[in-house]
């Protein structure tokens, strides 16, 4: 087991740093696997992209450790009783980093032009809940909904719903505005300038709305596709920071000099949980008792500990730990591991096995970056007769295969809940989000009784009256089981230890961060 | 003579992947903790997953090596069908198969092949297609020139005059000829794919459906830190059966007859 | 002369059409569309056919094709769909590093090679043979690693990754050019190495072939030593073939250049590639077999002009 540092411990060590040892200026170079593609972050949800453009721009609220909002271009904000209406104050004296002020029709331009038809989570979260946005003066914003939308906080950070400036957005087409090249934004820091898969540069905002802040000259986001490479030139001092490191590497810089985050969120994905996704229109993988061995036949601690190296949990319930008021502790605990039981359940199925011991042989899709899962899972498997394909497949090829020809047995896919079940678990579960939609209800399943849990959840205000109905809702998964929740698997970030106060969770990784000399 | 030796030497790692190697998916080891470094027991170590890894390895040799031959044979199909028909038809004929077969050179195979693994997803079959199909005008070249060279002797218009079929003369007078260099071209296109399936899976894009050398390699270098051997053993076996095929052709050919000479009409 | 190359430059816009069109076809044809690389890996309902209807790809492929050659014919390489960019100029940034990278390793190649080739025949013994054969077995990222461990890691001269410093890039002159030289000097010799063994194997077999033949023992007898006829003697007939062989596998080298630049994270041609072909940004993917072939077929045009140079019995003609 390798030994692990949690947040909350990471967090303590952070807050005890005394704020006077903080320098000023350095740069920070950031290794990161793939180059952005463009710089506007309204229209795609790209991890690349987010990962350079969210030191740009700023949300109108920010997101703590554990995804609660704080002020951000809002300074402050009120939701109404009814839940149909939320005003935002602006933050006062926000320059664009071309010197216009930052208004209130910015945040309007943003939502209605980029984000709710273009930015993926925003149009499928937001936009049907959102039925007008209303600017009464140049520092007031207001959400007019048509029905309570809990979640709407969760989902206005810079990496779900950046502000773009309308002096450069408004009336154009977002999808050729040259201001994708050179962005313009509020954030800490100010675009520099960009080599295409070799280097973005960014330089401090002087003006930036935090005066103290940020305290770094420069950031470069270096694009090293290799994580050999990435590691090999972290340890050669020629890279500062590495936005995600593996499990096995990890063992490789420990005791190197380096400081580790571990952590549930990273900008683009958090409390991510590996699933297995059954195609519940197939007549195997649509039987019940199939899925049932599944759960009760496979051994979630032992791909915990080879697969990810001890570096996240076994999911305990369907929605992610990450997300408390709103998981169930113990919400799969119904199906401890016992391949007796499994293999009685097929024999009562009548899943009976051939001559080879085989019962069933099941294709499963998955990107090639998911191998060691499914030969784990062929492994574990093969004692209950069920013998595994792997189809492995790219993100556009595995997208057509599952969610537009449904042609698949089982797929293996990392479902990242978001910070709010509304963000990531809706887009799963929901019948309505059955279809060609990229990443959105492989299973395919459909329980009204689940729908409206989801639905009664996403009307109500309070969080405990919303987890009830949640935790409703999973222990309804937990028992017809479209999918199995196998790990939540965790982030590592890695930097030198001469830098400090890195926020590799949040969009702004290099806000606050600063250069020990 | 070494060239035979090497020759054998090959045959015998060949048949052994083929022979030893587990059919179907590699036996783990779930009693065993996994990560082991070789041993007696475990000659090449255990894997990340606790599986033998010189089981792995040999049938990653299977998979490479079949990958390999698969594509010279194309290669050389191809090539010695097209050669000996321009050869021996000259003229039009002649003029178009060149023409498309230095097309057909003009394409990086390892590009063609990273972009149709990127596009398509991963596949030995695809691979050993790509490698086939972008090769062979190295082979229709040479056999080409030979043609037309033994064409040319005095000997061949007498077998000719004498009532002797093409097909005669091309395995009587031709193949002899041929064998050295068309032998060293295979063992070029042969080396050549193993090395191009080993990239592909650095890159990403092998297969990784089956177990190769090139996809143990590219999954040792993602366990770096946790034991050399997960990358050692699949690359000393590359650079094993890479050099000995190298080692059988290669020497004692002449470099102007075996190799591609020019386009120069 | 001219005439001839005029006519090969002809045949070789030809030629780089049916690669295009082939590019075309594979990414037509290719599962899945541009939605994800565009969109990011979620999508809203409706958003993918949005993208297909704007990008045109429910039209009839026959159709997109003979655009595609209309604007390529015309010299318009067209618009990024991903980077929102001219893929003219996409490929014309990465193509100085993979141009330098394929024409530095070549000549590193020709010219070492020779020379070991040319040592390794003096030798009777096989071990030099043995070890050539086994570097031209190594894959190139695992002697790229090597290099690293060794000249980076081990003993810190050289940089690990990249063409410049990320922290310090502002230089010019003669610190620009000796700084360029320190960062492609492992990417260089890892993509060299296979071609240069390659090339000493076969250029000591055809030296030891050479020192058989009557005009090299005629020189020998004329009183040169072994070795003075082994240079100047055997060698130069050996040097055509060199040149030949080195520009017939300039494809080999553009293909290896892609490992390179992803094992040195270097911004070139083949990694463009490669995140294209991922995208379906079919455009980029297009036009860079269009690049790769054309680069094929100018060093092969070069190859014969120079030809001529190297061996007088082709310069009648």
């Amino acid at each position: 087991m390798i030994p692990r540092r949690t947040l909350a411990l990471l967090l303590a060590l952070l807050c005890a740093t005394p704020a006077l040892g903080q320098q000023r200026g350095g740069t920070a170079v950031i290794a990161v696997a793939g180059d952005p593609g463009h710089l506007n972050p309204a229209i795609s949800t790209a991890g690349p992209l987010h990962a350079v453009a969210g030191s740009l721009f700023n949300g109108l609220v920010a997101l703590d450790e554990v995804g609660g909002p704080v002020p951000d271009l809002a300074e402050s904000w009120q939701v109404a009783p009814d839940g149909l209406t939320a005003t935002f104050r602006l933050r006062d004296g926000v320059r664009w980093h071309d010197g216009r002020p930052f208004t209130s029709e910015d945040v309007k331009v943003s939502f209605e032009q980029l984000l709710l038809r273009f930015h993926a989570r925003a149009r499928a979260g937001l936009a049907p809940a959102v039925a007008a946005i209303e600017t009464p003066d140049s520092r007031t914003v207001v959400f007019r909904l048509h029905r309570p939308h809990p979640a709407l906080l969760r989902q206005l950070d810079v990496t779900e719903a950046p502000i773009l400036p309308a002096h450069l957005f408004a009336g154009t087409d977002p999808n050729t505005n040259p201001a994708n090249q050179r962005p313009i934004g509020t954030g800490p820091f100010r675009f520099d300038s960009w080599r295409r898969d070799d280097q973005v540069v960014l330089t401090r905002n002087p003006d930036y709305f935090r005066a103290e802040l940020p305290r770094l000259d420069r950031v470069v986001f270096r694009i090293i596709p290799d994580a050999n490479t990435q590691v090999n030139a972290l340890l050669a001092g020629e890279v500062d920071m590495l936005a995600r490191v593996s499990p096995p590497d990890v063992a490789r810089l420990r005791g190197r000099g380096v400081t580790f985050a571990e952590m549930r969120s990273a900008p683009g994905g958090s409390n991510c949980i590996m699933t297995l996704g059954f195609n519940l229109d197939r007549p195997a993988t649509g039987t019940l008792a199939l899925r049932e061995a599944f759960a009760l036949g496979l051994d979630r601690a032992q791909m915990l500990e080879r697969v990810v190296f001890g570096q996240g949990r076994v999911a305990e319930a369907p929605i992610a730990s990450g997300i408390g008021w709103a998981h169930a502790p113990g919400g799969l605990s119904g199906w401890r591991q016992d391949v007796a039981e499994a293999n009685r359940r097929l024999d009562a199925a009548g899943l009976v096995r051939g001559a080879d011991g085989v019962r069933v042989s099941l294709d499963i899709v998955h990107f090639p970056a998911f191998a060691r899962w499914s030969e784990i899972l062929r492994q574990q498997l093969a004692p209950l007769g069920v013998a595994l394909r792997p189809r492995m497949m790219d993100p556009a090829a595995l997208s057509q295969a599952v969610f537009t020809r449904r042609d698949f047995d089982l797929t293996l896919i990392s479902y990242c809940n978001g910070t709010d079940p509304e963000i990531g678990v809706r887009r799963m579960v929901h019948s309505a989000a059955v279809g060609n939609v990229p990443f959105s209800n492989a299973a395919g399943y459909r329980n009204a009784e689940v729908d409206a849990l989801f639905d009664r959840a996403a009307s109500l205000q309070d969080d405990a009256a919303r987890g009830e109905a949640y935790r409703a809702a999973q222990a309804v998964l937990a028992r017809d089981l479209p999918y199995w929740w196998l790990v939540e698997t965790d982030f590592t970030a890695a930097w030198r230890d001469d830098f400090a106060d890195f926020a590799p969770w949040s969009g702004q990784v290099a806000e606050r961060a600063w250069r020990r000399r | 003579m070494s060239r035979l030796l090497a020759a054998l030497a090959l045959v015998t790692l060949y048949l052994a992947c083929l022979v030893f190697a587990p059919v179907g998916a590699l036996p783990d080891l779930p009693r065993q903790p996994p990560l082991l470094p070789p041993s007696f027991a475990h000659p090449f170590g255990t894997d990340d997953l606790g599986r033998d890894q010189l089981a792995a390895a040999l049938q990653g040799g299977r998979t490479s090596l079949l990958v390999a031959g698969l594509a010279t044979g194309l290669a050389l199909a191809l090539g010695v069908m097209v050669g000996l028909a321009a050869g021996l038809a000259r003229g039009v004929l002649d003029e178009v198969l060149m023409r498309g077969a230095e097309i057909v050179a003009s394409l990086p195979t390892l590009l063609v092949a990273v972009l149709v693994a990127a596009l398509f997803g991963g596949s030995m079959v695809a691979l050993a297609l790509v490698i086939g199909l972008t090769r062979w005008p190295l082979v229709a070249r040479l056999v080409r020139i030979e043609t037309m060279a033994v064409l040319g002797r005095t000997h061949l218009r007498a077998a000719f005059a004498l009532g002797a079929t093409p097909l005669h003369v091309a395995r009587r007078h031709l193949l002899p000829h041929l064998a050295a260099p068309l032998g060293a071209t295979a063992g070029i296109v042969f080396g050549g794919a193993i090395l191009t399936e080993a990239a592909l899976a650095f890159v990403g894009l092998g297969d990784p459906a089956v177990t190769s050398w090139g996809q143990m390699i590219a999954s040792g270098f993602t366990l770096l830190g946790l034991g050399w051997w997960l990358w050692a053993t699949p690359a000393a076996m590359i650079v094993l059966a890479s050099s000995l095929v190298a080692a059988a052709t290669l020497p004692g050919v002449s470099v102007a007859r075996s190799l591609p000479v020019g386009q120069s009409p | 002369m001219a005439g001839f190359l005029l006519r090969r430059l002809a045949f070789g816009v030809l030629a780089v059409l049916v690669a295009a069109s082939l590019a075309f076809v594979l990414a037509w044809h290719a599962p899945g569309g541009p939605a994800v690389g565009l969109l990011g890996e979620q999508a809203a309902a409706g958003q993918v056919e949005e993208v297909s209807a704007r990008l045109g790809l429910d039209r009839p492929a026959i159709e997109v094709w003979a655009g595609w050659m209309g604007r390529l014919l015309r010299g318009d390489l067209g618009t990024s769909w991903r980077e929102q960019a001219p893929v003219a100029s996409l490929i014309l940034e990465r193509l100085p590093l993979t141009l330098t990278l394929t024409a530095a390793a070549a000549l590193v190649a020709a010219i070492a090679g020779t020379l070991v080739g040319v040592a390794a025949s003096a030798s009777a013994a096989r071990w030099p043979v043995a070890a050539l054969a086994a570097f031209h077995a190594v894959p190139s990222y695992i002697v790229a690693q090597g290099l690293v461990l060794v000249f980076a890691l081990g003993l810190g001269v050289l940089p690990v990754q990249g063409v410049a410093d990320a922290r310090d890039p502002a230089m010019g002159g003669v610190a620009l050019g000796v700084e360029r030289l320190r960062y492609l000097a492992l990417p260089v010799a890892a993509l060299a190495l296979h071609q240069l063994c390659f090339t000493a194997l076969l250029v000591r077999a055809s030296v030891q072939e050479q020192m058989h033949l009557p005009h090299v023992t005629a020189a020998m007898a004329r009183g040169r030593s072994r070795g003075g006829a082994r240079w100047h003697h055997a060698l130069p007939n050996a040097t055509l073939p060199v040149a030949t062989l080195t520009a017939a596998r300039i494809g080999g080298l553009v293909g290896g250049a892609l490992v390179i630049e992803t094992a040195f994270a270097l911004p070139g041609l083949g990694r463009l590639a490669v995140s294209a072909a991922v995208a379906r940004d079919h455009p980029v993917v297009i036009c860079c077999v269009v690049a790769a072939c054309a680069l094929v077929w100018l060093a092969n045009l070069l190859a014969d002009a120079i030809a001529p140079l190297l061996d007088p019995r082709l310069r009648e003609g």
